[in-house]
């Protein structure tokens, strides 16, 4: 979609044209979507993470600005109602219920096939993962990522730094396992 | 970066176990933020919307005090609060089987909706309710139920017909209704009574299962929690 169409796009939206969200985030909630499976793991959770996004892009929508990137915003409240779920009793008290499923035999297979970088992707910190996510897989450009997350450009590049370290040094990669 | 961790290998890592949604999922969720926005696109009218307000106020202030002088109800239909309005971080619709008190409680968003006393299978028995968490895989209105076990076991039962059957493993466990069982039967203490499932099923009285089945969707989380002490999945919530 053109810069242009974008905009065209955005200021109807923010004069309550329901067909022009509707064009402006129908191709944005799948990549929602894969940003809340990959930092949940649980298809249901991802849906209505994206779900919820969706109502709040629209509630909020008057603190979008021209000139954004329209998948960026709606990323970071993905990324933002991820971490609140995260955060959140509920998601610890069904988590472990699953946990604990998983100690039981029928769960040690699908343990054991992950990768091992898989695994220690998921020992990472949320926000490791989800710098290394925005970065790697949804080739967002870190002064994108830094206004996303509201930091700077090199707290962005330090967070992707650190992260890639941390998985070499959980994957012994470079001797650097202790 | 090295070749040692590269782009593409983040990638396939990111994407293992990746599940793509279910069909139809930007359809659904924009057509729910067109329905949540549509008393917008009515017009806003304020006289209307505070008389709307203070209606709603004195409804559930009636509500509430009506429910503190009767007491506990043993079950009420689902009434879907609205978005946002419960628990931060709540998952939308949860329902939580409590072996122990052997009690239902359905919750939206964190604000329970539904509680109904159920009759599960016996404990520390082969027929026994197993914890966990599941998700409503399948909903059927009528369902034929096999016995299990062959005929001349204990726990041997006829064919027999149940409804608004819920089934949460592939493996038969199911929450559906069990007409046979008298209203009075569920609650505390009926998984050791002559009613227990012998299904390992989770026995619905049938008004609140009509509700439940309604308002279930299939990938409802259904969380099952232990008899014998305090589990994660019951205490809290």
């Amino acid at each position: 979609m053109s810069s242009s169409v974008e905009g065209d796009l955005t200021d109807a939206v923010r004069a309550g044209d329901a067909v022009a969200f509707d064009l402006l985030f129908d191709p944005l909630i799948e990549a929602g979507y894969r940003l809340a499976y990959v930092m949940l793991r649980d298809r249901q959770a991802a849906e209505d993470v994206v779900q919820e996004a969706a109502f709040k892009a629209w509630r909020r929508f008057h603190q979008f600005q021209r000139g954004d990137s329209p998948r960026a915003w709606f990323l970071t409240i993905v990324a933002n109602e991820c971490r609140s779920l995260l955060r959140g009793r509920w998601w610890n008290v069904l988590r472990r219920e699953e946990l604990q499923e998983l100690a039981g035999p029928d769960a040690t297979e699908p343990l054991a096939a992950r990768t091992d970088l898989r695994q220690s992707l998921d020992r990472l910190s949320y926000e490791h993962r989800l710098v290394l996510y925005l970065y790697f897989c949804e080739d967002l450009e870190q002064t994108e990522i830094a206004r996303m997350l509201g930091v700077r450009v090199g707290t962005v590049k330090s967070r992707i730094h650190r992260a890639i370290q941390r998985l070499r040094q959980d994957l012994g990669v470079e001797g650097t396992r202790q | 970066m090295t070749d040692d961790i590269d782009r593409n290998r983040l990638r396939r890592a990111f994407f293992e176990d990746y599940l793509p949604p279910s069909a139809g999922l930007a359809e659904r969720t924009l057509r729910q933020v067109h329905d949540e926005r549509r008393p917008d696109r009515q017009g806003p009218h304020w006289a209307f919307g505070l008389v709307a307000v203070v209606l709603a106020a004195v409804i559930v202030a009636t509500l509430v005090v009506t429910r503190a002088e009767t007491g506990h109800s043993p079950h009420h239909s689902p009434a879907a609060p609205p978005p946002g309005t419960c628990k931060a971080g709540a998952p939308p619709k949860l329902i939580v089987v409590d072996l122990a008190a052997q009690q239902l409680t359905a919750y939206q968003r964190g604000c329970q909706v539904l509680t109904t006393p159920v009759t599960t299978g016996g404990p520390a028995t082969e027929e026994s309710t197993p914890t966990g968490t599941f998700h409503v895989l399948h909903k059927y209105p009528t369902l034929m139920l096999h016995s299990p076990w062959p005929m001349g076991s204990p726990h041997w039962f006829p064919d027999i017909q149940v409804h608004n059957y819920l089934a949460i493993r592939d493996t038969g466990l199911a929450l559906h209704s069990a007409e046979w069982e008298p209203a009075d039967a569920f609650g505390p203490g009926s998984e050791e009574g002559p009613f227990a499932a012998s299904d390992r099923a989770v026995h619905v009285p049938s008004q609140p299962l009509v509700n439940l089945y309604t308002w279930a969707d299939v990938g409802t989380t259904v969380v099952v929690c232990g008899a014998g002490g305090p589990e994660p999945g019951c205490g809290g919530l």
